[in-house]
């Protein structure tokens, strides 16, 4: 991560490379602009080997105890185990090849080297500003500025990408299961492309929900709501933002009464996601979705000891076109991963074909 | 004589459309599986009588490695079967095991059963 900068390897006298002659404010502003910029800076005195800094250098390593100069040696001494030898290199090659060093580095300012939290991350720049005629480096300056916050943030970013790696994993893992359980139960091909479109919608609108969740940059796991996951699966058929009602025009009604405070953890979330879209897939091809004057009434509530029960109530203005049952094989598939995301959630499903149209009784425990 | 004839598997999954199809496609080899979706099942059931463990790493309740622990303990060769990239990670933790990146193909999760599951028996 070296930045280019002009005149590197050509030694140069430190005036002559800052151009300094005619401007008296230089001294005076170059100190405004390390306390500004919240950077300690020091200056090291090669040939005898000790160090001395301003009151933020000390406190940056954890010196401001110790009566300047200091010895190098100490310098070294504060920097984690782990880092002090790429530190001491970084600097012996800036003064080899006469060029500024730049680095990040581990300070640790309590006595268990293994408390993280004891650790303070330093960034560190610097420089030979002075060499005698043989070309021996005598001086060399530096700053250090507190890089702590940064590197949390790195870290987080680093958990986040692995954890989001991981997700993507499972997604195709999940996906190529279902491809699989589809061919060996589904009928036709109708079933099979249907439910699988319904499967993709689920997983993508479930980690959509996930993610908008993240935004408030905790990086924790945030429970989804079930309202939330039954508005992005029947959004087709519901009123949008404006008020402006979709479903109204093809003449259908969806009321879906779930208190905001249902939430499910988020591994939880994408099973019962499943479940939702695929009788949403079903209703819309046979059931309330499908014809003008249907109408889908979905309620749910938290009973005693965290059952969260979700009633499905579809009522078709005409008979149903289909009544899917258990042996009914165009439901096969579908059906088929409705009863495996229950054993997963642990939870309970009943079925019911009424005349004008289909009642589904979920019931599945909630852990908080 | 199918290929996993004769062979106990212990599988744990937490995602229940890949613990369904992993568990289908075992039995169709001619295997005997037992399932577990928890770190906590999983321990209930872990013992010597399987004769090879396939398990994801991430359980709702934890990593599975307690139950890794366990089942080398009683001489039971592992499979980790995992959508953490750094599979080399879990090697180094458990040497002799095999870690295999999700979604793996069935051919080479198959094979890797077999050939632990012969190493474990001639060491």
């Amino acid at each position: 991560m070296d930045m280019p900068r002009p005149g590197k390897g050509a030694p140069k006298s430190v005036k002559d490379r800052l151009q300094l002659y005619d401007d008296p404010d230089a001294s005076f502003r170059a100190l405004l602009a390390l306390d500004a910029g919240n950077m300690g800076s020091w200056r090291y005195d090669i040939e005898t080997g000790f160090v001395t800094g301003d009151a933020l250098s000390a406190e940056l390593f954890g010196l401001g105890q110790l009566p300047q100069p200091w010895p190098v040696d100490t310098v070294f001494a504060a920097i984690h185990p782990e880092d002090v030898m790429m530190v001491q290199e970084a600097v012996q090659t800036s003064i080899e090849n006469n060029d500024f060093y730049d680095t990040k580095f581990r300070v640790v300012l309590g006595d268990d080297l293994a408390d993280t939290a004891s650790h303070r991350w330093l960034g560190g720049r610097g420089s030979v500003t002075e060499r005698a005629h043989d070309g021996r480096a005598l001086v060399m300056v530096g700053v250090n500025w507190d890089e702590t916050h940064q590197k949390r943030i790195d870290e987080r970013m680093t958990m986040m990408a692995t954890e989001l790696d991981h997700r993507i994993r499972n997604v195709f893992g999940v996906m190529c299961a279902i491809i699989n359980i589809g061919d060996r139960t589904a009928a036709d091909k109708d079933s099979f492309s249907r439910t699988l479109m319904a499967q993709v919608r689920a997983m993508a609108d479930a980690h959509a929900l996930t993610t908008n969740l993240h935004q408030d940059n905790t990086g924790e796991d945030k429970a989804i709501t079930v309202s939330d996951l039954l508005h992005s699966a029947l959004a087709p058929w519901l009123p949008d933002h404006h008020g402006t009602p979709a479903g109204d025009d093809r003449g259908i009604a969806v009321r879906i009464t779930a208190g905001p405070e249902i939430t499910l953890p988020r591994h939880n979330a994408s099973s019962l996601a499943m479940v939702i879209y695929e009788l949403t897939a079903n209703a819309a091809k046979y059931g309330a979705l499908s014809k003008a004057g249907g109408c889908l009434d979905v309620h749910v509530q938290l009973g005693s000891g965290q059952m969260l029960s979700l009633q499905w109530s579809e009522t078709c203005a005409s008979p149903a076109k289909l009544p899917v049952d258990e042996d009914d094989q165009a439901g096969g598939f579908g059906f088929t991963l409705i009863d495996l995301c229950l054993t997963g959630l642990q939870g309970k499903i009943v079925r019911k074909m009424r005349p004008d149209g289909m009642q589904v009784m979920l019931t599945m425990p909630v852990s908080t | 004589m199918k290929s996993l004839d004769g062979y106990r598997i212990l599988l744990v999954e937490d995602e229940v459309m890949i613990l369904i199809d992993l568990q289908h496609l075992l039995e169709s080899k001619g295997a005997t599986v037992d399932t577990a979706m928890t770190v906590a099942d999983a321990l209930r059931v872990s013992s010597n009588q399987f004769d090879a463990a396939v398990l994801d790493v991430r359980l709702p309740d934890g990593n599975v490695f307690p139950v890794a622990d366990r089942l080398i303990e009683h001489g039971v060769p592992v499979v980790f079967h995992s959508g953490h990239a750094r599979t080399e990670q879990v090697m180094d933790e458990f040497p002799g095991s095999v870690a295999l990146t999700k979604p793996a193909s069935e051919t080479i999760l198959i094979n890797t059963i077999k050939s632990q599951a012969s190493i474990a028996e001639s060491g």
